[in-house]
């Protein structure tokens, strides 16, 4: 196995995938991106981002999401190092 | 009579199976959020007549927002619920259907937008998974109608299914299961359609799509709405209407107080539309031969932009920028709703998640952001005196509704959350749903605008008759002249300002106003009061504590800015 590690979602570069290991937020926070269908073990894919800490864009399965900066950070993701 | 739900996951088209079932026109866009309250609506299936409704959008049962704890309230007053699901997300919205699975109500599942799944290589076994839900399940194409008759007459095989209640995790472990078994996705090709989603998302082309989109709608708007005046309104109002005007006038006997107020009073001997004041003259001209156009073309241009799902995109540019005002990228969804009318703005701004949120939209929206209405009669009025002047009344309440929204953000306890949102793939409108609603807003702008208009116009006379309105100037002389350097005339201007800012504006066009008090006018007719309509809609949303303080900081601002325009210009 390659080795891993963890990063938030705003250090994911745009069109990187990983997988969602860990939300680190309030149960609201996680209730919201759960909602979503934002949840641990899902593949997300970064599409874009907005600088100055603006929203990430995300794809989770077929659903395409904008979250807030601050958000986003508390989205832990395992990324394969290439 | 039974009462069918229709639930689901926001933006998955409930609303036009709404429209289908019941032939009742509601607004439906391209993004989540577009019912916030819930409409009724009738159908008969046989000879039993049924209550359909329409009810807002939701992830889950567990609410997050406004609009969720609409539908969860809805829940308990419904005896079936037909589950609009969107086939192109499975997944996301299999976990409604199981929540609503476990609660004791019949359940029947539409799979909506089957077209798009199906052109995105999306299978999804209808036979396996109604056998999996034990609920009937019927694909639809509601935009087209496919699907529509079978889900209908399948309504009376809806099914309690009791699932027993599960845990968040619990469903979603077994919503994997599911997916893994009914849906097959096959690889597809990259479209123009992604290249372009992508574009409009990124700064660095977004920005610039953006302001073209902006510039592109104003010329629209202007163009069509001074095309339809030129040479549609106003032949039919000068050369059809005023003939017979004339003609009801000399039956009033051509002059006196009657025929002045219905008529209005002629000049030179004729009607003039825009100064004559009367019910059945001005009354009528206003709304129809000066507002009605640009209002048209403002919800084509709009209904547009809703439709293909541009707004989610605009919310995801200006999120940093609506920071600053407390509010993030998903409020100026309500705020361009604003720009076509602030009442159903005002009811967008549920989709936010707090009541801090809520007021300042609000209220940056009523003080800021001008309705289609006062924006034909600022351009028709204002627009006469030179472009730049337009600039100078829409650069002031700009500056006005930003610097409010900062200083709000500073002054009021709280924060602001961050946006959350799902952006819904461009769509591209058919014609026939865009015409809808279309019609559908148009009508309601007349059934609201005209009643109003003629009232205004009524009391106009009544108070001016009666002398009133000069009681009113000379009380409020102080503050008309002193600090808006506006003659004592233009305070029944501002007085049927509460009834409709429209009416008010085209009532400064007879007071021979210079173009500087025209400018102030205007700014200060924008930004001192809501209308009637919005009044109303203010004190239900925000409540009279939180109205009262809204409608507190309207009239400070006014006459603040109204004051500094005057020293400055």
């Amino acid at each position: 196995m390659s080795p891993t590690r963890y990063i938030s979602l705003p250090h994911l570069r745009v069109g990187q995938s990983g997988t969602v290991k860990e939300i680190t937020g309030g149960s609201g926070v996680v209730k919201k991106l759960t909602a979503l269908g934002l949840r641990p073990g899902q593949i997300v894919t970064k599409r874009d981002s907005v600088f100055t800490r603006g929203p990430v864009v995300l794809k989770v399965n077929n659903t395409q999401m904008a979250i807030g900066y601050g958000m986003a950070q508390k989205v832990l993701v395992e990324v394969e190092e290439e | 009579m039974k009462r069918v739900l229709l639930m689901g996951n926001p933006n998955v088209g409930k609303s036009v199976v709404f429209s289908r079932l019941t032939g009742v026109n509601v607004v439906s866009s391209n993004y989540p959020g577009t019912t916030v309250g819930y409409t009724r609506g009738h159908m008969h299936i046989g000879s039993e007549r049924v209550e359909i409704v329409d009810v807002p959008g939701a992830y889950t049962l567990d609410p997050t927002c406004k609009a969720e704890e609409v539908a969860v309230e809805m829940l308990l007053e419904g005896d079936l619920v037909m589950n609009i699901v969107d086939a192109t997300n499975l997944e996301r919205n299999l976990f409604l259907t199981l929540q609503l699975l476990e609660k004791d109500i019949p359940l029947l599942l539409a799979l909506n937008i089957w077209d798009e799944a199906r052109h995105r290589g999306i299978h999804i076994d209808v036979e396996k998974l109604e056998a999996i839900l034990g609920v009937p399940i019927v694909p639809t194409v509601a935009v087209s109608g496919e699907g529509i008759k079978e889900l209908v007459s399948r309504l009376p095989e809806a099914r309690v299914a009791r699932r027993p209640s599960a845990t968040s995790d619990e469903l979603w472990s077994e919503i994997g299961r599911i997916t893994a078994e009914v849906q097959t996705i096959t690889h597809r090709h990259h479209t123009w359609r992604d290249r372009f989603e992508e574009a409009s998302i990124k700064p660095i082309t977004g920005i610039p799509i953006a302001l073209t989109m902006i510039l592109l709608v104003f010329t629209f708007v202007r163009l069509v709405g001074e095309g339809l005046i030129a040479y549609l309104f106003e032949p039919l109002f000068h050369d059809v209407y005023a003939p017979l005007l004339m003609k009801i006038g000399s039956l009033l006997g051509s002059g006196g107080i009657v025929h002045d107020v219905v008529v209005g009073t002629l000049i030179d001997g004729r009607i003039d539309f825009e100064l004559s004041f009367g019910v059945l003259s001005t009354g009528l001209f206003v709304p129809l031969g000066i507002v009605l156009p640009y209002v048209f073309a403002f919800y084509f241009a709009l209904g547009f932009l809703e439709d293909l799902g541009y707004l989610p995109r605009l919310a995801v540019l200006t999120d940093n920028f609506m920071h600053r005002l407390g509010l993030h990228g998903y409020a100026i969804i309500p705020n361009v709703l604003g720009l076509g009318c602030n009442v159903p703005g005002i009811l967008a701004t549920r989709i936010l998640e707090s009541k801090r949120e809520r007021f300042i939209a609000a209220t940056i929206m009523a003080i800021g952001v001008p309705c289609a209405a006062l924006q034909a009669m600022i351009l028709g009025l204002v627009g006469e005196r030179g472009v730049r002047y337009v600039a100078v009344v829409y650069g002031t309440l700009f500056l006005v509704w930003f610097l409010l929204g900062f200083i709000l953000n500073r002054v009021l306890k709280g924060f602001s959350p961050e946006i959350l949102t799902e952006i819904p793939p461009y769509r591209f409108p058919p014609f026939r749903i865009l015409l809808r609603k279309l019609w559908y807003r148009l009508s309601n702008f007349l059934r609201e605008a005209i009643p109003f208009v003629l009232l205004g116009v009524l009391l106009i006379n009544v108070l001016f008759v009666f002398k009133i309105m000069n009681a009113i100037a000379t009380l409020t002389a102080p503050v008309i002249r002193g600090i808006f350097g506006l003659p004592e005339e233009a305070i029944s201007v501002l007085v049927i300002g509460f009834l409709r800012k429209d009416i008010a504006v085209g009532m400064l066009g007879p007071l021979n106003l210079s173009t500087k008090q025209l400018v102030v006018g205007t700014t200060v007719l924008s930004i001192y009061f809501p209308c009637a309509a919005t009044f109303i809609i203010l004190l239900k949303e925000l409540g009279l504590r939180g109205m009262l303080r809204s409608a507190g900081i309207m009239i400070l601002v006014a006459i603040t800015v109204g004051g500094l325009l005057n020293l400055i210009l």
